[in-house]
């Protein structure tokens, strides 16, 4: 009888114990879920706040990009052209050798445009009055691609709107400029001329301008120096390099 | 010991052949006998000379002269073994009755044969038989002389000497000899011709030896010397001298194994082979009824092989496994057969296949053909520049093309090009325009993703070269006896229907001083001109633009002024728009945007045909609205140096892009292109009321100005006046620039 009565009370405390914790994960969930839709709430009240904010620095990527690309593209790929070069225009073959640079190369030089200039797009931001931003440089990553220009600039801002504080880090943009193609048929332009140093391989050029729907035009300065202009019109863009010959 | 007895017995007999042959010994004057003859012959033809009073005598002893002949007569009184000597003494006579002399008294045999001697027929009028002199199995009329001297050696050849002054003739077994100024004909004892060698007189003739029938010209050498060491190709050569034409190809007559070389003596020796066909260099020999050469300039073209080549002058396509040129005069057309190699061809100037200008110092070369076959044509009667079709028998073909300064190579499976560097003092080569395929013997392009596509690769008359897939080749427009202009101005260019790349049927015009026409552009532009007449074309202006200009004539400065004098066209550049023309100065060619006016003025023009109207209207309509042209503007300056009266400023102002556009509705549809095109910097500040340009304007009248420039910007925009991607980058990519 005895034995009942324990095993009874032992009932009565699971359940109570069983309906305590019920009640205990019950009230937890729905706090976690209010402070997770408090959090959402505010996110998605940030992510509204900034996202003229993004478009606009991400357009301004975008469009000092493309300056860039334009601009490294009339100097041989360069925001600063090497000492081998003439005038503005680098040599890409001297001396028998090429000395075309890497797409790497070329790369690094357009974020580095992007990231000079990005500044005389952004202007401190003063079409966003209402808001107070504090930035860091931005840290571009360009990759050519064959059809594309894709850029990823590291661009860390704080915003400050009263009380309430954003932040912003990473943009994306891209250009549709044909880099890579061009870039690739220049590749086969240098090579073949590292193998014929005193000649140019027309038919070649030929078959690279059908394949790529490319236009090649080359111009000589002087005897040995050819001035190549490497011309898209699928965007319009143009690439320019110098070719010695001994 | 023994030995030399054999060999003592031998020289005896030796001696009593030689010395026993000759048997008299025939002087002009004197019959004389020799030792030959022995007491019995001498004293039976001395018997017989006084007896028949031939010779002067007393008591039978010869004392005078021998005048005469022995008659029938006397000859059966002679001794058996003087017969034939003397029958030729007689026949001796018979030439100095004639006129001949005996230069060296003639040796006759028992046999009658003329052992040597020299007879000079020099003064003999008429023809001699001389055939059994010769050699006693001719029939005497075998071999005919007059006018030459006949020296007959030992060794029983017979040379005839021809001398200067003296006319002579040889006919030998027919084949005659004349017209002779001097020289040697050489028969051996058979009167077989063994060798020949003579000068030509005035007039020439035709000839036969080694069983060739050929025509010496004029002063022509002929020599022919089968035997000789030194004998070229062919054994019979002809040298020729001054300007010569045959009068007949060479004939092989039967059982002919020679050849003939045609040689030129000298630097201004010529040689129409044909009525088309000119040799004036090197040498050409005949063989088989067919001409061949190493080295030799026919018509201009001069071909150089170690291989030897054999020519064509009726223009065939003979047999693609030999090497061959073939001429074709009347249709301007040559082929080259390399099917082996061909070192070199060189088209000179004045050559019928390739207009090589010598003025310009034009080159046209050819080098190191192998394994291909070469179409060279001349296209002017059609208005086109000259075709070079490059046929490859096998992959490896290969050859060198060189125009001025451009060299393309083909060798196996690429096309190239270089310039060819290094001319140091002399003056720079310059190209002849030429379009060149590289095809199979099929017809289709060898090179390319396409074989029946068009590609070729066009030099211009600039040692420029660029390639195309148009149908249509380059030429002038206007036909004319002037060379092709080239309308290339890229190294490289690909064909791009409609998209405005081409400008296809313009024509460009150089004047120089006088205003005389000049034909290539690097006459009167330097490369830097060049380049930004090039620019211009290409980049500062509308397809729609591009299309309305078909004519460019530049000018020389100075000629430029002269015009200008006294026509007020001739001041600044100028568009004559109904003649889709643009004269402009060879400096303005340099001033960028020059071009871009003056294309828009005869764009203009072909509105005209259809809405000009509402172009000057709509226009002239919204200038009106803020200040219209030259009533309300005070502008001052003369033509293209117009300026604001009220500050000597030339910009834009007063809805205007400069001064000078605010002159007329015209000139400011012209600078608004031009600016547009060439300056979208200076636009784009024009149409931003924000803009640094409207900070000295007040405030109320910046929108209005600068939607006025907006409206006549777009507008001019929809007639194709501006450039789409000018456009674009006016209205919205270029940063306004402001204060940070």
């Amino acid at each position: 009888m005895r034995k009942k009565g324990q095993v009874s009370l032992f009932i009565i405390l699971g359940i109570i114990i069983i309906i305590t914790t019920s009640i205990v994960i019950i009230v937890k969930n729905n706090e976690i879920k209010g402070i997770y839709n408090e959090k959402v709430k505010g996110y998605i009240n940030s992510e509204i706040q900034l996202t003229p904010l993004k478009s606009f620095v991400e357009s301004c990527i975008e469009k000092i990009g493309y300056d860039s690309i334009v601009y490294v593209g009339k100097q041989g790929g360069y925001y600063n052209p090497p000492n081998n070069s003439i005038g503005n225009t680098p040599y890409y073959f001297i001396n028998n050798k090429s000395t075309m640079p890497s797409k790497i190369t070329i790369e690094k030089e357009i974020s580095k445009y992007l990231d000079d200039q990005l500044f005389f797009c952004t202007r401190n931001f003063i079409d966003f009055p209402e808001l107070s931003i504090i930035q860091e440089p931005s840290i571009t990553k360009t990759t050519i691609l064959d059809n594309k220009i894709v850029f990823n600039t590291k661009y860390n801002l704080k915003i400050f709107k009263g009380d309430s504080e954003y932040s912003l880090n990473n943009f994306n943009s891209e250009s549709n400029i044909r880099l890579g193609v061009i870039y690739n048929s220049i590749s086969e332009i240098i090579k073949d001329q590292t193998n014929n140093t005193d000649s140019i391989c027309i038919s070649c050029i030929n078959n690279l301008i059908n394949k790529n729907k490319i236009y090649i035009q080359i111009d000589n300065i002087d005897d040995q120096t050819m001035i190549f202009t490497v011309i898209d019109n699928n965007p319009s863009y143009e690439f320019i390099f110098a070719n010695k010959y001994e | 010991m023994r030995k030399t007895i054999i060999y003592l017995i031998l020289v005896l007999l030796l001696t009593n052949i030689v010395y026993a042959n000759p048997i008299i010994s025939i002087g002009t004057k004197a019959l004389n006998f020799l030792p030959g003859a022995g007491p019995q012959i001498t004293q039976g033809i001395e018997y017989v000379m006084c007896a028949y009073t031939i010779a002067t005598c007393i008591q039978g002893k010869i004392t005078g002269e021998i005048t005469g002949k022995f008659s029938q007569t006397a000859m059966n009184a002679l001794p058996k073994d003087a017969v034939k000597a003397i029958s030729t003494y007689n026949q001796v006579r018979g030439y100095v009755d004639q006129g001949a002399s005996i230069a060296k008294d003639l040796q006759v045999n028992k046999n009658g044969q003329i052992e040597s001697g020299q007879i000079n027929f020099q003064n003999n009028k008429e023809t001699n038989n001389v055939g059994k002199i010769i050699n006693p199995n001719l029939k005497a009329e075998d071999i005919k002389v007059k006018g030459i001297i006949l020296n007959k050696k030992e060794d029983g050849s017979t040379t005839f000497t021809f001398q200067s002054g003296k006319v002579g003739e040889v006919t030998i077994k027919g084949r005659e000899f004349k017209n002779i100024e001097k020289g040697n004909i050489v028969l051996d004892k058979n009167g077989e011709i063994s060798s020949a060698a003579f000068y030509t007189d005035k007039k020439g003739g035709i000839y036969n030896l080694g069983n060739i029938e050929f025509n010496a010209p004029p002063s022509s050498i002929v020599e022919y010397s089968p035997k000789s060491k030194t004998a070229k190709e062919g054994l019979i050569i002809v040298q020729i001298s001054g300007k010569q034409k045959l009068s007949t190809l060479p004939k092989l007559t039967k059982g002919s194994k020679t050849g003939i070389t045609f040689s030129l003596g000298d630097q201004n020796a010529n040689l129409d082979l044909t009525e088309n066909i000119k040799l004036t260099n090197g040498d050409l020999f005949f063989r088989d009824e067919k001409f061949y050469t190493h080295s030799a300039t026919i018509n201009k073209v001069r071909i150089k092989s170690e291989k030897e080549i054999l020519l064509d002058f009726e223009g065939k396509t003979l047999d693609e496994k030999q090497n061959y040129v073939s001429f074709d005069v009347p249709n301007k057309k040559i082929i080259i057969n390399a099917p082996d190699k061909i070192n070199s061809i060189e088209f000179q100037p004045g050559n019928e296949f390739i207009r090589v200008d010598k003025r310009f110092n034009d080159v046209v070369k050819i080098e190191n053909t192998a394994h291909a076959r070469l179409e060279l044509t001349n296209r002017q009667k059609d208005d086109l520049i000259d075709s070079l079709d490059v046929i490859s028998y096998t992959e490896d073909s290969s050859t060198s093309i060189i125009s001025g300064k451009i060299n393309i190579l083909k060798n196996g499976n690429a096309v190239r090009s270089k310039i060819i560097k290094n001319y140091g003092k002399e003056r720079e080569p310059n190209s002849a325009a030429m379009s060149v395929k590289f095809l199979d013997p099929a017809g289709n392009n060898i090179f390319g993703d396409d074989p029946k596509s068009a590609l070729k690769y066009i030099v211009s008359s600039d040692n420029e070269i660029s390639l195309t897939e148009e149908l249509k080749d380059y030429g002038p427009s206007n036909i004319g006896n002037r060379p092709p202009l080239s309308e290339r101005f890229s190294m490289n260019y690909q064909y791009c229907q409609g998209c405005g790349q081409a400008t296809t049927g313009l024509n460009i015009e150089i004047r120089g001083g006088d205003g005389k026409e000049l034909t290539y552009l690097s006459e009167l532009l330097n490369n830097r001109e060049k380049r930004a007449l090039l620019k211009s074309l290409k980049y500062d202006m509308t397809m729609q633009e591009k299309d309305a200009v078909h004519k460019i004539v530049i000018y020389n400065d100075a000629n430029w002024r002269d015009l200008g004098k006294e026509d007020d066209r001739y001041k600044g550049a100028d568009a004559f728009s109904e003649d889709h023309e643009i004269h402009i100065s060879k400096s303005q060619i340099s001033n960028r945007g020059v071009l871009t006016h003056e294309a828009a003025h005869a764009r203009l023009y072909d509105l005209n045909k259809e809405d000009q109207k509402d172009v000057k209207e709509y226009l002239t309509e919204l200038q009106n609205q803020v200040q219209p042209y030259s009533t309300n503007i005070k502008i001052e300056g003369t033509h293209g140096n117009k300026r604001w009266a009220d500050n000597g400023f030339s910009g834009p102002a007063s809805g205007c892009t400069t001064a000078y556009g605010c002159d007329n509705v015209l000139e400011d549809i012209s600078e608004f292109s031009r600016v547009a095109n060439t300056r979208p910097e200076v636009m784009k500040r024009l149409i931003t009321k924000e803009s640094d340009y409207y900070e000295t304007v007040q405030e109320k009248d910046k929108e209005s100005w600068a939607k006025l420039y907006r409206k006549k910007l777009s507008f001019l925009y929809s007639k194709g006046f501006i450039k789409p991607e000018m456009y674009k980058k006016i209205t919205e990519e270029i940063p306004v620039v402001t204060q940070l």
